[in-house]
């Protein structure tokens, strides 16, 4: 009997040792897949990667990405409690390195888009791939990603690069990755080079997309802001006739209307209902789109209530470019509707704050505003300013003087001429905080003198002062006109050379 | 830090701000006060408690522990607390003779609530908020002039008062464990045995976190997010084994056992934005458009089986022997498995002849070991060619191409030989010296890609590492009698660190913002530009040029006054790692009286002290308080200061000038207890023990470096304190 029992043990212990467990184990919230398999089966995978290719496509909009150009420049001063935030960015001195984190972000940041315009599109590429029954659908979807690898190409060819001139073809611009390759360490392609790859991708987003009609505040790309994209391209290769004929492409389909007035322009931004976007991304509370913050940085104080913390403030010259009746200047500056903290004090009335991203109220909750607005990656007022500038650069003087003061007389602002002046002028007041100013200012071939700043922040000492602040001059040949190839980059891989004025 | 009569003076003089900056923008409003605002920031006296109560007994074939503790600590962040309680009982049986059971349980609860708005110093940006408030401007009064009290809600300035942010933020976790274990052990006969034993380690817990909708900051609109995770692995190990111990001359055991573990772990979290009503704040009293939630799940399972040996020789020569086959699921399908071994020898020499009669030598022992194992510890899937889900728009969840495969993923190994010789000799002096060689080969490393593969990194088994050293510990009774001793020990140990091979064939890899650098021939190096002091003409700060053809070799021949991080990076000639550990004690005793002093010392340590970086450079933080030391710069009638010429707006970089020597010598414990003499004792029937004790952790520093805590063992420090100076009071009693 003992020996039984002892059996009977060893036996459920035996029996315990072989319930082993699965070795095999895979994720519950990612799908495993064989490596050169299809990766798009099914119509509901297509609408998954569509949707994630318009998150990426959001992702690189608004906030840094459109920060950066402004605060680099001569339209914003930091302010005293900037805390360092965008520092190296705004004063452009030593620590404005290939290690600086932002220029890092805003280089990886793109190519990890870009990878899954690339997945998407060779994926899409055979038709035996496409899932039966979508391949209508697959090849919108297909348009949208050539469009928004188009456009991210372009930015990293205009910030890692120098401009695009006719004559060289061999000036660096960026690498140009089409595909997925692990092990691929490729060099920088020529200026040349990444613009035929700009053109080559917005041909087919306009093959992909001919059908896909425009309309106010598209949530997905139409064929209009595939035209606004060609508009930047050609402007940028110097193709003035195309860059004015595209950006007229988008003007003349009457969809898009200029806000002419305070209340109009107000919507427009602050309430993200206006008439002016081609492409008005979703954005949810959920969903949040970036937030463009530095300008207001509002919190609840407990004397004042809502107030400013902006970290940056317009500078003099920026408010002095509004002429008295100019609804921009009404709309996008406040100056008495909330106390601005400085220094541990509040003050009213002193100096104008940049208000256009205020935030939209349906984007966040309480009623401290967060400076969270729809992306609007393509709006009509740059048609006109392309249109003209196009214009005007082929000595089209008169066109350009009328298709400007359509914006101007729009606007409430003095009607100007057609010089190059004039639209320069113009876009300066028209895209401030949209992350255009350094490219303009770089294709421009123009520096700046200084940052002056406003009157009444230097009085409530509101502002950084020294030269790297306001007194940061600009000039046309600086070398943060083209930003360093991040150094980690470069140390991964031994190929890429580095831009001038950064070391090695 | 400066005080504000101070600092104004200072930033007069270094044409940081004038005197007129600083009425304009402080006096004028009031701010004239001189705040030492650590003091309302940081709590200094944490009191923290713990009591412990256990109970064995049993009989002849039952034998049974059960015991009880509790802990409560409070941190030196306002607001932070945590609690612990433990349960725990271990129960062994005997119910045949050839049978053995028995189970051990344990529960534990414990609490933590973190002050979450307490930060510290990152990159190039500061947070003064937290452990950092003393780069507040000490202009800032912390008290209100108008109640005679704190400000209530926030300083002028604009630092929050943390009390009333604690109060209205609430954010504990909880964790509910559970840990078992249950064994049963067969005597097939009195040599063979076979054992097999279960266990289960898991734990259940809840986050809460809500910001009240009336906290003043909010706006009228709270939030809330909660979560939960659940975790547990169970292991079952079985073992078969035969001892042969009944000759005299030659004694063995062999073991056979297989071994399966499986770890599960499940999350899930919700959260939600405008609660308005402060009395009812659940997740579900908020506004449904801005739900949102998380889910997440991970598996890992490990298998192994396993052999050892031992012998015996005359009790003199002991060899062992072991082999295992580990599987994991987290490596590719078909390298799961990995096989190691270990084999081993000790001479015990006092059992020779030669020694038996040598008297002064008690003990002598002469080991020697070579073996291999595997570590497989990185995240679970990582071998996988995924999709995953990410990035929703529109209300539909994105889809990508997530993860490559890495199909090649397999155990990292490590061989480890080792040679001792331990000992006593004179009755009162031990030694143990040991010699080790560790080589770490197809280490489990996360290896960075360029970006314009579109991936930031990918776990590989790349590169080998070195490690050599000695382990000495040494003991000595300075006396010993009957009523009193007095003995002294001491640990010392010696490293040497090798890179031997890195990734994609590459000799050197400088990690981003770390300022370290692995290269191939050398330890772990912090790799930085070489500041050069101050120019003696010109005031500026200057650089070392690294040598042209060898950055790893530094020369230090050419001195720049332009700074360019990627121009002038260099091997800095210091360790991440320190070579040098050690300690010793002291510990004695006099009748009911004892004592231990405890010390612990690094040697080449350094450290990046960045928060040197705000509160030395004034002109970059020219609205933050500065060190007093950086008023020695640099003049015309001042040409040797230790900073440079601030009038010119200097900014310090990221350089050497923020590596600081981090070795100390630290009384890490001290502890004092009495017991009550027998004589008292005896007279209290109920209790056979009492003892008082005092306990002192931290006390004493000895050390160079200017930050807050030299034994943090980072590369960067930022801010945050590490070990606190601690002292307990406690009270043992016995019944």
């Amino acid at each position: 009997m003992k020996q039984t029992i002892k059996y009977i043990f060893a036996a459920v212990a035996a029996t315990a040792a072989l319930t082993s467990c699965n070795l095999a184990l895979l994720p519950t919230d990612a799908i495993v897949y064989e490596p050169g398999g299809q990766v798009i089966a099914t119509s509901e995978d297509l609408s998954q990667f569509e949707a994630r290719i318009m998150s990426d496509y959001r992702a690189v909009h608004g906030g840094m990405n459109n920060i950066l150009e402004d605060v680099m420049t001569d339209g914003f001063n930091a302010s005293s409690g900037f805390g360092n935030n965008y520092g190296s960015i705004h004063r452009t001195d030593d620590s404005f390195s290939s290690s600086d984190s932002y220029i890092e972000a805003y280089w990886s940041n793109h190519y990890t888009v870009i990878k899954d315009y690339n997945v998407l599109i060779n994926a899409l590429k055979d038709k035996v791939n496409i899932p039966a029954g979508t391949e209508s659908a697959a090849g919108k979807v297909k348009g949208e990603a050539y469009m928004f690898r188009a456009e991210a190409y372009m930015n990293l060819v205009r910030h890692f690069g120098p401009n695009y001139d006719p004559d060289d073809d061999k000036a660096l611009g960026v690498p140009i990755v089409l595909e997925f390759d692990l092990n691929a360490r490729p060099a920088r392609n020529t200026v040349h080079e990444v613009y035929t790859q700009i053109k080559a991708d917005l041909d087919s987003a306009a093959l992909f997309l001919a059908d896909v009609a425009g309309e106010l505040q598209a949530d997905y790309p139409t064929i209009d802001a595939v035209n606004a994209l060609y508009a930047r391209y050609y402007l940028d290769v110097q193709d003035y006739e195309n860059a004015a004929a595209s950006a007229d492409k988008v003007i003349s389909t009457r969809k898009y209307e200029l806000s002419n007035t305070a209340e109009k322009l107000k919507n427009e931004f602050r309430d993200d209902a206006g008439t002016e976007a081609i492409m008005q991304l979703f954005g949810s509370r959920q969903e949040s789109p970036n937030a463009t913050d530095v300008y207001t940085n509002m919190f609840s104080s407990q004397e004042n209530g809502v107030c400013f913390r902006s970290l940056f403030l317009p500078t003099k010259k920026l408010m002095d470019s509004y002429a008295g009746n100019d609804i921009r200047k009404t709309v996008w500056f406040s100056t008495t509707d909330y106390y601005t903290e400085v220094n541990g004090s509040y003050y009213r009335g002193d100096f104008a704050t940049f208000v256009k991203y205020l935030g939209n109220s349906n984007l966040y909750s309480g009623d401290v505003p967060n400076g969270v607005q729809m992306c609007k990656p393509f709006l009509i007022s740059e048609m006109y300013l392309i249109k003209a500038e196009a214009e005007s650069m082929q000595d089209l003087i008169p066109k350009a003087k009328s298709t400007i003061n359509i914006l101007q007389t729009a606007r409430g602002a003095a009607k100007s001429g057609g010089r190059i002046d004039d639209i320069r002028n113009e876009w300066f007041r028209e895209t401030v905080g949209e992350g255009m100013r350094w490219t303009c200012l770089k294709r421009w071939g123009l520096g700046f003198e200084a940052r002056e700043a406003q009157a009444g922040t230097l009085s409530r000492n509101a502002v950084m002062r020294g030269d790297y602040y306001d007194g940061r001059a600009m000039k046309a040949d600086d070398r943060s006109f083209i930003w360093p190839i991040p150094a980690d980059e470069r140390r991964l891989n031994v190929n890429l050379e580095q831009n001038p004025g950064y070391g090695n | 830090m400066m005080s504000s009569a101070e600092l104004a003076r200072f930033w007069n003089i270094a044409g940081i701000h004038s005197e007129q900056y600083v009425k304009e923008t402080f006096y004028d409003n009031g701010y004239n006060a001189d705040t030492r605002w650590y003091n309302y920031v940081q709590q200094f006296n944490n009191p923290q408690y713990q009591n412990d109560i256990s109970i064995e007994g049993g009989g002849q074939r039952v034998a049974y522990l059960i015991g009880a503790s509790q802990f409560h600590q409070r941190g030196s962040a306002i607001g932070n607390v945590y609690d612990r309680f433990t349960l725990r009982s271990n129960v062994q049986g005997r119910p045949k003779d050839w049978l053995k059971v028995g189970m051990n349980m344990s529960a534990t609860y414990d609490k933590t609530i973190q002050n979450p708005n307490w930060s510290n110093s990152s990159n190039n940006r500061n947070y003064t908020s937290g452990a950092l408030s003393y780069l507040t401007l000490p202009f800032y009064p912390a008290i209100d002039p108008e109640t005679g009290k704190e400000y209530e809600n926030e300083y002028p300035g604009g630092m929050i008062n943390h009390h009333t942010y604690m109060a209205n933020r609430i954010t504990p976790t909880e964790r509910l464990g559970l840990m078992g274990t249950a064994f049963v052990t067969i005597d097939f006969t009195p040599d063979l045995k076979l054992s097999s034993r279960a266990g289960v380690d898991g734990y259940v817990s809840r986050y809460t976190g809500l910001m009240k909708p009336d906290y003043y900051m909010m706006g009228g609109s709270g939030w809330r997010s909660r979560s939960t995770a659940y975790n547990y692995t169970s292991s079952l190990t079985n073992t078969l084994e035969y001892t042969f111990d009944k000759s005299d001359l030659i004694n063995f055991s062999v073991l056979a056992g297989h071994e399966e573990i499986y770890n599960d772990y499940d999350y899930w979290s919700g959260s939600i934005e405008n609660i308005i009503n402060p009395r009812i704040t659940l997740i579900s009293s908020g506004d449904p458009e801005t739900r949102e939630i998380d889910e997440s799940q991970v598996q890992s399972a490990f298998r192994s089986f396993f052999g050892h040996a031992d012998f015996t020789l005359d009790g003199r020569y002991i060899f062992d022997a072991s082999i295992r086959a580990d599987a994991s699921s987290r490596f590719g399908a078909a390298k799961r498995w990995g096989v190691f071994w270990s084999a081993g020898a000790m001479w015990k020499i006092k059992r020779e002849e030669f020694l038996k009669r040598v008297v002064w030598v008690n003990d002598l022992n002469l080991k020697a070991s070579y073996g291999t194992s595997g570590n497989a510890n990185i995240a679970d899937y990582q071998a996988l060619n995924l999709l995953g889900e990410g990035g929703m728009y529109n209300g539909t969840n994105g889809l990508y191409f997530a993860q490559p495969e890495n199909p090649d993923l397999s155990w990292e190994k490590q061989a480890l030989l080792t040679v001792a010789l331990t000992g006593k000799v004179f009755d009162r002096f031990d030694f143990d010296v040991e010699w080790y060689h560790r080589k770490t080969t197809d280490m489990l490393m996360s290896v960075p890609i360029p970006a314009t593969v579109g991936f930031g990194s990918q776990y590989r088994n790349v590169g080998a590492l070195l490690n050599t050293g000695v382990d000495v510990t040494l003991g000595y009774d300075i006396f010993r009698t009957r009523e009193s001793f007095l003995h002294f020990q001491t640990t010392f140990n010696y490293n040497a660190e090798k890179v031997l091979e890195l990734f994609d064939g590459r000799d050197r890899w400088e990690i981003a913002n770390t300022g370290v650098a692995f290269v191939v021939g050398q330890p772990v190096m912090y790799y930085d530009p070489i500041y050069a002091g101050v120019d003696r003409n010109t005031g500026k700060p200057t650089w070392y040029k690294p040598n042209p053809d060898d950055i790893d070799t530094t020369t230090k021949n050419e001195v720049t006054d332009v700074f360019s991080e990627e121009d002038l990076i260099q091997n800095t000639g210091f360790k991440r790692h320190a070579p040098i550990y050690g300690g010793f004690s002291f510990s004695g005793g006099w009748k009911g009286l004892s004592f231990l002093a405890d010390f612990s010392y690094v040697a080449g340590k350094y450290m990046i002290n960045n928060d040197a970086f705000f509160y030395a450079n004034p002109n970059q933080f020219a609205d933050n308080n500065q060190h007093k030391g950086v008023s020695d710069f640099w003049t015309e009638t001042n040409p040797d200061a230790k900073w440079p010429d601030w009038r010119q707006g200097t900014v310090m970089q990221f350089d050497t000038h923020l590596i600081e020597d981090a070795s100390f010598l630290r009384l890490k414990n001290l502890q004092i207890a009495y017991s009550l003499p027998k004589s008292i004792m005896d007279n209290i029937s109920f209790m056979q023990d009492l003892k008082i004790t005092f306990t002192g952790r931290n006390l004493l520093t000895f050390t160079k470096y200017s930050g807050i805590d030299p034994e943090d063992d980072t590369n960067v420090s930022l801010g945050l304190p590490a070990n606190s100076k601690q002292m307990l009071l406690g009270l043992e009693l016995t019944f």
